[in-house]
C-alpha cells in the first residue's frame, strides 16, 4: 500500500500548494523608476502637492524658511527641516498651527490660518509631508 | 455454507479504497482553507483587539470576533467581491493607524474612510478580489491579469473615474496627463479621452523661407542639441533619412507667401530699439530667454540662429496668418517696429553653438521622394501639419486600454532586466522606447525619472473596462467663444490663451474674467488694458501690453463692465465714500488682526505675494472686496489667499480701509 499513499501524499501536496507562505513566492525586483520622494504613497503626495502650491512662497521649495516672499516677513518663516522644531513639536502642534496660524498661538500673524482653506485630511497630510523634510545640507 | 471472506474479495478491498480516497479528496477543501493565513491573521488580530481593549464593552466585541470570511459586496460595480478585510482587518479601525500590515488602518483619501462600502478595495489597488490567500490576492498568480497597483502609481486608479485631465487631488496622475497632451502623445497613439486634443507644433509649410538647410539637419539629427528644452522628440534618423527628409520638407511650398523677395530688399531696423521693444511687450511672459520666462511658448535665445529677418518680419506681424492655432496674439506693430524687433532677434537671439547658413539648396528629386516616406513613415504629420497634405496620424499602436493589459501579453523584446509588471514594461517604453527592439520608431523625449512615473500613472489609468457611467466624473469640454466685436478682438489679442471663460481658456493668468466686471471698475478696467501695470511682481507671466487703440480699450473695458458680472456678488456698498470709523476699524484688522501684510504690498511695506494693494481704490469694487473676503475659494478653488472666516462686518471694514482715497498706514508699518 506505499504506491497509493505516496500517490495520495503528491495529490495532497498539489492540491494545497497554493497555501505556501508568502516569503516562498519570488518577489518582483524593486523598480528601477523612484520618484525623488520617500516612496509613501498617496497621503505625502498630497501634502507635497498642498505644500508647495500654498507654502512654498514663504517656507520655501524644500521648507527652510526661504521662499521668495521669506525676506519680506518679520519674524521669518520657520525653517521646518530643524531637526529641533522637527522634535519638539508633535503632529497635532503642527496640525493646530497650520489650522489657526501663528496669531492663535500668540506667534505672527503672519502665518495664516488654513483651517477654513483647507480640509482635516490635507492638514495631516501635509503634516505627513512636513516629517519628511530634512535639516539643511550644511 | 462457506463463511464469506470479505477482506480476501478485491472488490471489497477496492470499495475500501475508494471510499479513502474519496474522503480524503473532500477533506483537501476545508484544510485548504485551514491554512490560509487570514485565519492566522484574524486570531492574531483578535488578541490584539483583546489587549487594547479599554473598556469591558470593546473587551466582549473582541471576544465575540471569529474567525470568517469577511468581505466588501459591491453590486453596483458588477457584482464585485472584495474579500481583502479578511486579513486587512483594520482598514476602518483608527486605532490601527500605526499598526504594522495587514492591520494598519487605510490613510485618509479623498474617499477614504467614507467610501470603503461603495467602491471596496480593488478598484483603486486592484489584485484578486475574491482570493483568500494572499499571493492570489495580491496577484502574483502567474495568470492573473491584474496586480497590485505598486503605491506609487495608485492615483492612476483616481484616473479610472475621474476623466478630467485635471483632478485636484491627484497631482501625480494631473501632471502625467498635461504631460501627455504637451509632449504630444495623441498625435501617434489612440488614447481614450484625449481625441479632441490639437498639436500646437509649427507648421512645416515654408521652411525654405523660415530657416536654413544646416539648421534643420542639425535640428532634425538631435533637437535638444539646439535647445535642450524643446519637447520636440529625438527620432535617432540616421544621416540618409535625415537628407530625404530635409530635400522634402524644403519643397513644401509656404501657405503664406513672404512679403519681401530676400533680406537685402528689407530696410535695416533698430537693434536697441528692438530691444526695447521686445522688453516692453514682455515676449517672456510666453516665451523664456535662456530659461527665464513662462516657458509655455519656445525659447527664444537661439531665434536668430534659426530663422530668416524676413520671415521674421512677416510672422510677427500676423503670427496667426503662419500658424491659425497659435497661441500667441496678433499685435498691431507699425512696419517700423517689425523691422526693429527682427534686427533685435535676428542680431542678438543668437546660439555661437548653431550651424550657421550655407550655400542655396535645391534637393534632388530622389531624395524629395524618399522623404516623403520617411516623413509619413515616422509619423510627422501627427504634430506638425502642411497646408495642402492630408496624411495618416496616430501611426503609433491605439493605447485604449493599455493600463489593463496582462503583463504576458506584452512584449518585451530584448529587455530581459525588466521585471515582467505592466508599470515598469510602460516606464520603460517612454523612457527608452527604442531598447526593446531594433527597427522601432517611437522617439525619445528625454524625460527625468518623476515626468515617467507621471506619464505612467496616466497610461495606467485607462484599464479598457469602463466604470458604470453613475462612478464617472466627466467634466464636458467647455468651448466658449465670446460673441460679435468683442469675440473678434478677444480672438485677435488670443486673450483666452492665458485667461479663462466659463471654464474656457489658458491657465497661465490666475484670473478668470467670468466676473471681471464685478470685480474692478471700468477706468481702471481701461487704463489696464492700454497700460498693464504689473499686478503680482513675483510672476514672470504678466499681462502683456497688446498696443490696443484707446477706442479697442474703452470697448473692451465696456463689455466686460456690463456683462461679465455675478450676480451674487454685491456692487459699490458705499457709495456715498467710506466711513472713516470703518476704515480706521479695518486698518487696524489689515495691520494687526490678520496677516494681511505679509502678502501685500501696502504703503511701502508688505509682501510681495498677493497684489500690491495701493490702487485698491480706484480699481477695486467695494462690494467685490467684502465678498472676496468672505471666501476667497469661491472665485476659483485654487486660490491661494486663506479663508479667514470673516464675519460680514469685518469684511465690510477692511472694504472701507481698502478702498479709502490715500489712506495711509498711520505711522504703522507692519504688524506693531
Amino acid at each position: 500500500m506505499t504506491a497509493p499513499a505516496r500517490t495520495l501524499g503528491l495529490i495532497l501536496v498539489a492540491l494545497t500548494s497554493g497555501c505556501r507562505a508568502p516569503a516562498d513566492l519570488p518577489q518582483p525586483a524593486a523598480s528601477a523608476w523612484a520618484l525623488p520622494l520617500p516612496d509613501a504613497g498617496y497621503n505625502v503626495r498630497e501634502g507635497r502637492a498642498l505644500f508647495q502650491h500654498y507654502c512654498s512662497i514663504c517656507h520655501g521649495a524644500e521648507g527652510h524658511g526661504d521662499g521668495f516672499n521669506a525676506y519680506n516677513l518679520d519674524p521669518k518663516p520657520r525653517d521646518l527641516g530643524d531637526p529641533g522644531f522637527q522634535a519638539k513639536s508633535s503632529d497635532e502642534d503642527l496640525a493646530a498651527a497650520i489650522r489657526a496660524g501663528g496669531g492663535a498661538s500668540g506667534l505672527s500673524t503672519g502665518m495664516p490660518p488654513w483651517g477654513r482653506t483647507l480640509g482635516e485630511r490635507q492638514i495631516r497630510n501635509l503634516v505627513l509631508y512636513l516629517r519628511t523634510l530634512s535639516p539643511e545640507p550644511e | 455454507m462457506p463463511r464469506l471472506d470479505r477482506s480476501s474479495d478485491p472488490l471489497w478491498r477496492w470499495f475500501a479504497l475508494s471510499s479513502v480516497v474519496f474522503l480524503v479528496v473532500l477533506a483537501i477543501s476545508p484544510i485548504k482553507d485551514y491554512f490560509r493565513e487570514y485565519r492566522r491573521y484574524q486570531e492574531s488580530y483578535r488578541q490584539r483587539l483583546l489587549a487594547a481593549a479599554g473598556s469591558s464593552k470593546e473587551l466582549k466585541v473582541a471576544a465575540a470576533e471569529n474567525v470568517r470570511i469577511r468581505q466588501l459586496w459591491i453590486p453596483a460595480l458588477g457584482d464585485r467581491v472584495d474579500r481583502c478585510p479578511s486579513c486587512h482587518l483594520g482598514v476602518d479601525n483608527p486605532k490601527m493607524a500605526d499598526a504594522e500590515q495587514p492591520f494598519r488602518a487605510h490613510p485618509p483619501t479623498p474617499h477614504t474612510p467614507d467610501d470603503f462600502g461603495r467602491f471596496g478595495c480593488v478598484v483603486c489597488h486592484r489584485g484578486q478580489g475574491r482570493a483568500t490567500s494572499e499571493a492570489e490576492a495580491h496577484g502574483q498568480a502567474a495568470d492573473w491579469s491584474s496586480p497590485l497597483l505598486p503605491l506609487r502609481y495608485v492615483e492612476a486608479s483616481c484616473g479610472t473615474c475621474h476623466l478630467a485631465q485635471q483632478v485636484p487631488e491627484a497631482s501625480i496622475l494631473s501632471a502625467g496627463r498635461a504631460l501627455m497632451d504637451r509632449v504630444g502623445c495623441p498625435g501617434c497613439h489612440k488614447i481614450e479621452g484625449r481625441e479632441s486634443w490639437r498639436s500646437s507644433a509649427p507648421h512645416l509649410d515654408g521652411l525654405a523661407d523660415k530657416t536654413h538647410v544646416e539648421w534643420l539637419r542639425a535640428w532634425l539629427k538631435e533637437p535638444r542639441s539646439l535647445r535642450p528644452e524643446t519637447w520636440m522628440p529625438d527620432f535617432h534618423l540616421g544621416d540618409d533619412e535625415i537628407q530625404a527628409l530635409v530635400a522634402f520638407l524644403w519643397v513644401q511650398p509656404a501657405r503664406r507667401p513672404l512679403a519681401a523677395a530676400t533680406d537685402v530688399e528689407l530696410p535695416a531696423g533698430d537693434p536697441d530699439r528692438g530691444h526695447k521693444l521686445f522688453s516692453e511687450s514682455r515676449c517672456i511672459s510666453c516665451h523664456t530667454i535662456e530659461g527665464r520666462g513662462n516657458g509655455s511658448a519656445p525659447e527664444l535665445s537661439g531665434i536668430g540662429s534659426k530663422v530668416s529677418r524676413r520671415w521674421l518680419v512677416d510672422f510677427l506681424g500676423d503670427p496667426h496668418a503662419f500658424q491659425p492655432e497659435t497661441a500667441m496674439p496678433r499685435y498691431d506693430f507699425s512696419r517700423e517696429q517689425l523691422l526693429d524687433l527682427a534686427a533685435y532677434m535676428v542680431s542678438e537671439l543668437v546660439d555661437p553653438s548653431a550651424p550657421v547658413a550655407g550655400e542655396s539648396y535645391h534637393p534632388a528629386s530622389k531624395w524629395i521622394a524618399e522623404g516623403e516616406e520617411v516623413y509619413q513613415k515616422y509619423g510627422c504629420a501627427g504634430c506638425h501639419r502642411i497646408e495642402g497634405r492630408k496624411d495618416a496620424v496616430l501611426v503609433g499602436p491605439d493605447l485604449s486600454g493599455v493600463g489593463g493589459k496582462a503583463a504576458a501579453l506584452l512584449d518585451f523584446g530584448v529587455r530581459d532586466d525588466l521585471p515582467h509588471r505592466l508599470p515598469d514594461w510602460l516606464a520603460a517604453k517612454v523612457s527608452e522606447p527604442r531598447s526593446f527592439r531594433a527597427a522601432l520608431k517611437m522617439p525619445e523625449f528625454g524625460f527625468t525619472p518623476e515626468q515617467v512615473t507621471a506619464l505612467v500613472t496616466a497610461l495606467l489609468a485607462d484599464e479598457g473596462s469602463a466604470v458604470p457611467e453613475a462612478f464617472r466624473v466627466q467634466t464636458a469640454v467647455a468651448r466658449y467663444s465670446p460673441p460679435g466685436r468683442f469675440g473678434q478682438l478677444v480672438r485677435q489679442y488670443r486673450c483666452l490663451s492665458c485667461h479663462q471663460v466659463e471654464g474656457s481658456g489658458g491657465d497661465i493668468s490666475t484670473a478668470p474674467l467670468d466676473a471681471e466686471g464685478s470685480k474692478v471698475r471700468e477706468g481702471w478696467l481701461e487704463s489696464y488694458l492700454l497700460l498693464p501695470t504689473t499686478i503680482r511682481p513675483i510672476l514672470t507671466e504678466r499681462m502683456v501690453p497688446l498696443r490696443l487703440s484707446e477706442e479697442r480699450a474703452a470697448f473692451l473695458a465696456n463689455f466686460m463692465a456690463n456683462v461679465y458680472l455675478d450676480d451674487d456678488i454685491p456692487g459699490e456698498i458705499f457709495p456715498g465714500g467710506s466711513p472713516p470709523e470703518q476704515a480706521e476699524r479695518g486698518r487696524r484688522l489689515y495691520y494687526e488682526r490678520y496677516g494681511c501684510s505679509s502678502c501685500h504690498q501696502l504703503a511701502g511695506s508688505g509682501g510681495y505675494y498677493g497684489p500690491p494693494l495701493d490702487d485698491s481704490p480706484t480699481k477695486l469694487v467695494s462690494g467685490w472686496i467684502a465678498w472676496w473676503l468672505q471666501g476667497p475659494q469661491r472665485w476659483r478653488r485654487d486660490v491661494r489667499c486663506p479663508d479667514y472666516g470673516l464675519d460680514a462686518t469685518d469684511a465690510r471694514d477692511l472694504a472701507a480701509f481698502l478702498v479709502t482715497p490715500g489712506r495711509q498706514a498711520s505711522g504703522s508699518r507692519g504688524a506693531p
